[in-house]
């Protein structure tokens, strides 16, 4: 969302002020850039994934779990990388690595729920993924769960790095009843996508994930983010379906408002709507234990 | 705002991370620990055992259904639930669509009792 001047230059100054941002594990970085040669192969890829023993050992954990259901255990992270494919390892690396990422700073006292944050990420990101499915965007599926998982990124950011006053931004959000985005805006004047942004910008992720996680409460806005008003807009709609089923807990308990041409652009229906929810929700159980195998 | 849903005073042992303080929560001589409105996260139930506090009063708007019987007791508590959550959304055929959606999920995790 353009914002301007003055409140990026708070927003700036702000995150200056952190004085270390997360940094994701440089095999992360490394992997993604090697997916984009022609002649990489598994057992390169497992190479590098292998000089990171942590993350190596939740992926194979991941891997052997029932989700993926494979009929003998995976022990080898190339073999693991050769069924899953590169996209869905790139996916699983990253899901691993930011929730590992997080995990290791604690929130202090009344703050945000963590479990319960990771679920509704997790819940934004499958929703994404099967809208992307029904909605004639398979090929975006992968990157569309990516950008569901990360939509968020920013309120951790702030529940870490800003706790008190963010308590009292969520206290205000509950009590006023005022969506969290606007609360978060009295207060800070910027809020969770902005921060999120920045943050991927600092990771260097793709540029269409940094317009998604900066975007999804205003998918339509700005004109430089149009080649990605598609994805934008399924985030949108695929936090609003699990903010409308309470899988999980954001800090926000107010349904997102609704960008019906972001609805419309995406071809979106009330029948699709039903089908991904119920989806959604078969998948709960798996969710909670996927987060409990690789937090 | 306060009593929107049923609460019930649970002992330290029965709380649950995500559950919601239905009250303030002060100590005997008047300090006030915990803000109504408050998710308990599983530090801060830590702390209350390590306090020595009894008990305390939770609404259902954080409560699983498995905790504590249903998040809802009667149907209209559940639409008053939702029409809060879809608050700012303009009165349209529509928005009624998605709100029955709500419901119908909201229920399926968490059958009202009545």
């Amino acid at each position: 969302m353009s914002k301007p001047p003055s409140v990026n230059n708070k927003l700036k100054k702000v995150i200056a002020g952190v004085t270390s941002l997360p940094t994701l594990p440089q095999v992360v970085s490394k992997v993604n850039s090697m997916l984009s040669d022609p002649d990489v192969t598994a057992a390169k890829v497992g190479d590098v994934i292998a000089t990171d023993p942590s993350l190596t050992a939740r992926i194979l954990k991941m891997v052997n779990s029932a989700y993926y259901g494979f009929p003998h255990e995976i022990v080898q992270i190339s073999h693991a990388i050769s069924i899953l494919g590169f996209i869905t390892t790139r996916s699983l690396l990253l899901t691993t690595s930011v929730i590992k990422t997080f995990g290791s700073l604690e929130s202090k006292g009344c703050n945000l729920d963590y479990t319960e944050f990771w679920v509704h990420s997790l819940a934004v990101a499958t929703a994404s993924r099967n809208l992307a499915k029904h909605l004639g965007a398979i090929a975006q599926a992968e990157d569309l769960y990516i950008a569901g998982l990360l939509h968020d990124i920013g309120k951790l950011v702030l529940s870490q790095y800003f706790s008190a006053d963010y308590q009292k931004v969520l206290q205000q959000s509950h009590d006023r009843s005022v969506r969290l985005m606007d609360a978060e805006t009295e207060s800070f004047e910027f809020t969770h996508e902005d921060v999120g942004g920045l943050l991927a910008v600092k990771w260097d992720l793709p540029i269409k994930l940094i317009s998604s996680i900066s975007n999804h409460h205003h998918p339509l806005a700005g004109d430089e983010n149009k080649p990605y008003f598609f994805n934008n807009s399924i985030v949108h709609v695929a936090d609003m379906l699990c903010k409308m089923m309470d899988i999980g807990d954001s800090g926000d308990e107010f349904v997102p408002q609704l960008d019906k041409k972001a609805w419309a652009l995406i071809g979106m229906s009330v029948r699709v709507a039903d089908t991904v929810m119920a989806e959604v929700l078969e998948q709960k159980s798996n969710i909670k234990k996927i987060f409990s195998e690789i937090k | 705002m306060a009593h929107r849903f049923f609460m019930a005073f649970l002992k330290i042992k029965q709380l649950k991370g995500g559950m919601v303080l239905a009250e303030d929560l002060t100590t005997s001589d008047g300090r006030k620990l915990l803000s109504e409105g408050c998710v308990i996260s599983e530090v801060v139930i830590n702390k209350l055992e390590r306090l020595g506090i009894p008990e305390v009063n939770v609404s259902s708007a954080g409560l699983d259904g498995v905790n504590h019987g249903a998040r809802f007791q009667t149907r209209e508590e559940l639409s008053r639930y939702v029409n809060r959550k879809f608050f700012g959304f303009e009165e349209s055929e529509f928005t009624e669509q998605l709100k029955e959606l709500s419901r119908k999920y909201l229920n399926e995790q968490t059958p009202v009792r009545k």
